[in-house]
């Protein structure tokens, strides 16, 4: 049985964030922010065009986009060599620094950037990646949007707005109000979650985009509770998003069938897919239990601590999480129905 | 990482990332990935297990060996890292 502790573990792994938009909005001018800016953080840049960025003491590397295939032709499965090679790099210099940055060229796909940090075990151990930040020029972004293109080729300026956790919709003094609102509908229709924040010449607060978990689940439900319930979607005529909704356990090894052929027959069309999966068998997170037993995540953590002194359920620790049995679940839905009914002086089990 | 797994470094990827580094002898500044993968070739085996081998300095390298990672002995690695023409990047 794991000791239990009053705190979970703090994520010990470097946040990374990827800074991304089309060229000429404001990325540069948002770096220069964020390595000016008297906010503690040592941070290191990995930058993939000549930027003007002129910091002194700040770790600045260049790097050239170097789109490596894992496996032949295989869409889902490109990573991008150049920040392999620089990450492996850094993380030997660890100390030095406490977050990494990733500027990227305004045309680059954000797919193989957000990839990379997901297809080895090396780097996800070290690694986390924080959040993806798209700057927006608001006086060009249609124009962009609505540009189209030949057969076969993507939108980078759809794919950057898909991808991204936060957008920063900059230049908004160049336009005007009704401008803003057709920009925001259209960005909501490309990805209907993003936190969209506006700003001029990229002045903006800071720890909205920098540490902002946003691939980090719990993160996200204590910032927007609906995230996992909410499918309602406006639709764009050329993104789109699904969402699959479904109760009960699914089997991996069907799940992974699916998912191949799916990936195998719709992967180029498919620019993101982030989900919570409940596999048979599988260990569960205390937000898992939570959204399980539909009971607040602070008192389902509570409750896990009591039944773990009872050595009624065991939960081992991974990062900042702790994993649980599935028959925790049960445990808990147990505990509730017994609270519940003490409450009303009824007595009895479930 | 299969599917539901969480960060976290595997000892079977960590020993035969190990011993790509001692066949090859790398040097510290060159990256090795390495990745089971679901192979949607027909006739394949479910799963293969990609060794990308990226050097700060030339040309990346990259050998899909069609096994999973935990079935892959030292001779199979050697003969597989030293075969005259691996694949390019």
């Amino acid at each position: 049985m794991t000791t239990p502790t009053p705190e979970e573990p703090r994520d010990e792994r470097v946040p990374v964030t990827v800074l991304t938009g089309f060229l000429g909005s404001g990325k540069t001018t948002l770096l220069n922010r964020i390595l000016t800016e008297q906010h503690g953080l040592r941070i290191a840049v990995i930058e993939n065009e000549f930027g003007e960025v002129g910091v002194d003491d700040a770790l600045v590397l260049d790097s050239e986009e170097e789109i490596f295939e894992m496996n032949n032709g295989c869409i889902c499965c490109t990573v991008r060599g150049d920040l392999i090679r620089i990450l492996g790099a850094l993380m030997r210099r660890r100390e030095k620094f406490d977050h990494i940055l990733i500027e990227t060229t305004g045309l680059a796909d954000p797919a193989p950037v957000a990839q990379t940090f997901f297809m080895d075990d090396e780097i996800a151990a070290q690694l986390r990646l924080d959040a993806i930040v798209t700057l927006v020029d608001a006086a060009h972004v249609l124009q962009h949007l609505d540009e189209v293109k030949p057969e076969g080729v993507e939108n980078e300026a759809v794919e950057q707005i898909a991808f991204a956790d936060r957008i920063v919709l900059n230049k908004t003094d160049l336009v005007d109000e009704s401008a803003i609102a057709e920009i925001t509908d259209r960005i909501r229709a490309i990805n209907s979650g993003v936190q969209i924040i506006p700003a001029q010449h990229a002045e903006i607060y800071l720890p909205q985009v920098l540490d902002v978990g946003a691939f980090d689940l719990e993160r996200v439900l204590a910032e927007d509770p609906s995230f996992l319930t909410e499918t309602e979607h406006q639709h764009d005529t050329t993104v789109t998003s699904v969402g699959i909704d479904l109760t009960g356990e699914l089997d991996e090894e069907r799940l992974n069938r699916w998912l191949g052929t799916l990936l195998r027959t719709k992967g180029v069309d498919i620019f993101r897919s982030k989900g919570i999966l409940a596999l048979a068998g599988a260990p569960h997170s205390v937000t898992e239990l939570a959204t399980e037993v539909g009971m607040e995540q602070s008192a389902v953590s509570h409750q896990l601590r009591l039944l773990r002194t009872l050595s009624l359920v065991t939960g081992r620790r991974d990062g900042r999480n702790r994993l649980y049995d599935g028959h925790a679940a049960q445990f808990l839905d147990q505990a509730v129905h017994h609270i519940e009914h003490l409450r009303l002086g009824i007595r009895g089990t479930p | 990482m299969p599917l539901g797994a969480r960060p976290g470094q595997s000892p079977q990827l960590r020993e035969l990332r190990q011993s790509v580094r001692r066949l090859l002898g790398l040097d510290d500044d060159t990256a090795v990935v390495i990745r089971q993968l679901a192979c949607a070739e027909p006739g394949c085996p479910p799963l293969e297990t990609v060794i990308a081998v990226l050097p700060m300095n030339g040309q990346a390298r990259r050998w899909a060996l069609h096994t999973t990672a935990e079935e892959i002995t030292e001779d199979d690695l050697r003969t597989a890292l030293l075969t005259p023409s691996p694949e390019g990047a």
